[in-house]
């Protein structure tokens, strides 16, 4: 239910651009849907590529090569798994459930190649900013979950394609990385590290 | 158009991420567990022969007891016996003969956190006259309703002891709750299980 709330929450902020439209500059607004591949310690505990994943992004062009913008996604990933657990002086066997829902919700820049209205342009994007992770274990009846704030970084590249009047289609590929935490459950210290890519679809506010 | 396309590729994506959503409980079996620990530093090499009674014992809250089935006790006791005898022990009659390994058999009536009660009673009238004490291992689980456990009794040198150590548990979590809700397969499966996560019980490695 968290999860749902946040994004309905994401979805909202990353709106907020519309309004500030009238102040200059027409901004891209739009929503991409992505698959993601978990790698490093997100792997670990979720060993599965998911296909749960969509982020609300704003751009605004400060000039015809540059922009800068808002990221707000959501990526889930889980796993199901019988493995044993061992711990000192015993072992414990069961289906277990891992979850993590991760709600990047950064501040982005973006450089472009070519003309602002040609149709393919390449660009690159690099955003920082917060992540928040719900992770939830279930083994047998029993359930416990664990909130995360991180600061992480998320280079991206991706192709633009223009459409008609101001739409585009974004082909992306994005590479997310925070800094370590020993809030989580393993009490180790954890990293989000995972790889999406994305379709997305813009559409210029006016 | 731009606006309604917007609009409609995010109700493709809602409905998408509720039809991807994972189900965290498949099958009743998804809330199966076994967990077995041992006391630190026993090795269960030399174990020859043990003792087991053939009944599944009841314990719990006395104020607060759930009724349980036993349309199983003889196919699980029975599984017990044969994966004891796969480690190459050999059962006797322990009212007559002292054991190595006393084992007990017991079903949880009501939920119980930690450690439980109620079987010490039990076994001290039961066989030798002995207290008993579990091994100083951290378990951090609560037992449901119904939970098959089983504990192993190391007597193999009770010369002067007034309690002696509970060298093994096994417990397989809410599975005897009632007939209907499982079945001797897979109350076995999860004892099988248990033995089969502690493969130094044959004495061939340490715990």
């Amino acid at each position: 239910m968290n999860a749902r709330r946040l994004a309905l929450a994401a979805a909202l902020v990353a709106g907020l651009p519309t309004l500030a439209a009238a102040q200059g500059g027409h901004p891209l607004v739009g929503m991409t849907y992505s698959w993601s591949l978990p790698m490093g310690d997100t792997k670990a505990f979720t060993d599965n590529d998911s296909w749960i994943g969509f982020a609300f992004e704003s751009k605004w062009y400060a000039s015809d090569n540059a922009a800068w913008g808002i990221y707000l996604g959501w990526n889930e990933f889980y796993h199901r798994t019988e493995e044993t657990i061992d711990f000192k002086g015993g072992t414990i066997f069961g289906t277990q459930y891992r979850d993590y829902n991760v709600f990047p919700m950064l501040l982005t820049g973006t450089l472009y190649t070519g003309e602002l209205d040609a149709p393919k342009r390449l660009y690159f994007s690099l955003g920082a900013g917060a992540y928040y992770t719900h992770q939830t274990f279930d083994l047998g009846l029993s359930t416990v979950s664990e909130n995360v704030w991180q600061f992480g970084v998320s280079p991206e590249i991706g192709l633009q394609m223009n459409t008609f009047r101001g739409s585009t289609v974004q082909l992306s590929a994005r590479y997310h990385y925070t800094t370590e935490s020993d809030a989580y459950l393993q009490k180790d210290p954890q990293s989000q590290q995972y790889l999406s890519v994305g379709l997305g679809f813009f559409s210029k506010v006016f | 158009m731009r606006t309604s396309l917007i609009r409609a590729l995010a109700v493709i994506g809602a409905v998408s991420a509720l039809g991807c959503y994972p189900s965290r409980i498949e099958s009743i079996e998804d809330f199966d567990t076994a967990t077995t620990i041992h006391a630190p530093g026993v090795s269960f090499a030399g174990v020859g022969t043990y003792g087991i009674p053939d009944s599944v014992r009841e314990f719990g809250d006395l104020e607060d007891q759930d009724e349980i089935s036993h349309a199983y006790d003889a196919a699980i006791i029975a599984n017990i016996k044969a994966n004891l005898n796969a480690l190459g022990w050999t059962e006797i009659n322990e009212d007559s003969l002292q054991p190595d390994i006393l084992v007990a058999v017991g079903v949880t009536t009501s939920t119980n956190t930690g450690w439980i009660s109620g079987w010490w009673d039990w076994y001290y009238w039961w066989w030798g006259g002995w207290g008993w004490y579990y091994p100083p291992v951290y378990y951090p689980y609560s037992y449901q309703t119904g939970s098959l456990m089983i504990a192993m009794l190391d007597t193999r040198d009770t010369t002067g002891v007034t309690n002696i150590p509970v060298v093994w548990v096994a417990a397989a979590n809410g599975v005897l709750r009632t007939s209907t809700s499982t079945n001797a397969t897979v109350i076995n499966g999860l004892v099988d299980q248990a033995f089969a996560q502690s493969p130094y019980l044959d004495g061939s490695v340490a715990p």
